[in-house]
């Protein structure tokens, strides 16, 4: 049932009565949209709470969906604006946050660098550090690197300038390397395989 | 200084034009700061890309499907824009039995309310709060959908009060927030109760295709009055 579909097709299908295609769409994109959140949020549970937002926000909107953008940018900025909205419930802060100055996003390594040989244990660290890289390098960082979606689609998504996402994708990560502490000169295990490696 | 964070960005990717490698790497030179962002990026990049894949919650497809209705023909969504336009230039009002003491008023009227027109809740529709004691469930908003079906008494908004008490207000605004202060429909019918335990708000909305023409469908939402988010949603055609 609608595995082969496109996207497109299952929407002009919702949009013309079938709540079917629609289930498809969820269970389609929901892991994805699910890491989005994650990642962004960096909390399981606000991680569903804006999962099951941005699909029933999807639902409303998806009336007016008209096929300028793929479906997938389109529920891509559905969800970062699900994300943005339980930040700002959560923290009392502004929708959009702009730029810190210069050397203001530097964050404090989260704890020393780890050295485990444990992929996973690894990985914790990294969701960590993640938390502590400013929301406007984090939202764009994660599509890039987690989502792993083009510069031109995460402009689309975010409605900013290809030029802006590379500048904050580059802070983003550098935000992300200083967390971690890794590129100080204690080099984690696990980043040291990946140096010897690259 | 300024620092070519695009550029690096470029470089670290591989696409950095022939061109802008001269002045990126001079740049590199003389510029200590860039140079370890240069060296945490590569760190951070790689430890991004490392992150493992989340499995959703085992219940994400059930609760949207479930809040999204799950079942027969979605079309009440596709007039609710309509709706909302339509009721702004023709007033309905709707007569509300079992409301309890308070008076309902409805249409556009503002008067009195201590809404912000931003926060208005939907079609800025002021209606009185029913306080129950019930536990609402999935099954229930849809019973409460059914059975709103025979109350929707529609009439011209003439002999509509305008009193709003304070906790209509409230839970006007949480309602709205609910839905990011967009058209959901014409609001009916508010009440306090609670959502599979979970202090609600439960939202009833007329929609239907506007253009004068009567609402078609009764929507039924439940949003928590603890942060005003939506918890789930019924819908039954009239």
């Amino acid at each position: 049932m609608g595995v082969s579909e496109t996207d497109e097709r299952l929407v002009r299908r919702f949009q013309e009565g079938s709540s079917e295609a629609f289930e498809v769409l969820v269970q389609r994109h929901g892991t994805r949209v699910y890491n989005l959140c994650f990642r962004i949020l960096g909390d399981a549970e606000e991680a569903a709470d804006a999962s099951q937002d941005t699909f029933l926000a999807a639902l409303r909107k998806l009336s007016t969906f008209r096929g300028d953008a793929a479906f997938t940018t389109w529920l891509h900025r559905v969800a970062v604006n699900a994300c943005y909205d339980s930040l700002r419930k959560k923290r009392r802060r502004p929708l959009l946050q702009l730029a810190p100055e210069e050397g203001d996003e530097r964050p404090e390594p989260s704890r020393p660098a780890p050295d485990h040989a444990d992929g996973g244990v690894f990985s914790v660290d990294v969701a960590e550090a993640l938390r502590q890289v400013p929301e406007e390098f984090r939202v764009v960082l994660v599509l890039a690197d987690v989502q792993d979606l083009p510069y031109d689609e995460i402009a689309a998504v975010l409605d900013i300038p290809v030029g802006t996402v590379k500048s904050r994708v580059f802070r983003g990560r550098a935000a992300l390397g200083r967390a971690l502490g890794v590129a100080r000169g204690e080099p984690s295990r696990a980043s040291r395989t990946s140096e010897e490696e690259a | 200084m300024n620092h070519p964070y695009e550029l690096l960005a470029d470089l670290m990717d591989g696409t950095l034009d022939e061109g802008d490698l001269a002045g990126v790497q001079a740049h590199l030179d003389t510029c200590a700061s860039c140079r370890q962002d240069l060296a945490d990026a590569k760190a951070g990049g790689r430890a991004a890309r490392s992150l493992p894949v989340e499995d959703p919650p085992a219940d994400l497809h059930r609760r949207v499907v479930g809040a999204s209705g799950g079942h027969g023909t979605p079309s009440w969504y596709r007039w609710a824009g309509v709706a909302a336009a339509a009721a702004a230039v023709v007033a309905i009002a709707i007569a509300l039995p079992n409301v309890g003491t308070d008076p309902a008023t409805l249409g556009g009227d503002s008067t009195g309310s201590q809404l912000e027109s931003s926060e208005m809740a939907p079609n800025a529709a002021q209606v009185a709060v029913d306080e129950e004691d019930t536990n609402y469930d999935g099954q229930a908003l849809e019973d409460l959908a059914e059975s709103e079906k025979s109350r929707a008494v529609v009439s011209t908004a003439a002999g509509a009060e305008d009193a709003a008490s304070g906790r209509a207000d409230a839970a006007l605004r949480c309602v709205s927030r609910a839905f990011d202060n967009q058209q959901v429909g014409q609001l009916t019918r508010l009440i306090r109760a609670r959502f599979e335990g979970e202090e609600a708000y439960i939202a009833v909305y007329l929609e239907g295709p506007g253009a004068g023409q009567p609402p078609d469908t009764v929507a039924v939402w439940a949003a928590s009055s603890k942060d005003c988010t939506i918890l789930s949603f019924a819908s039954a055609r009239i």
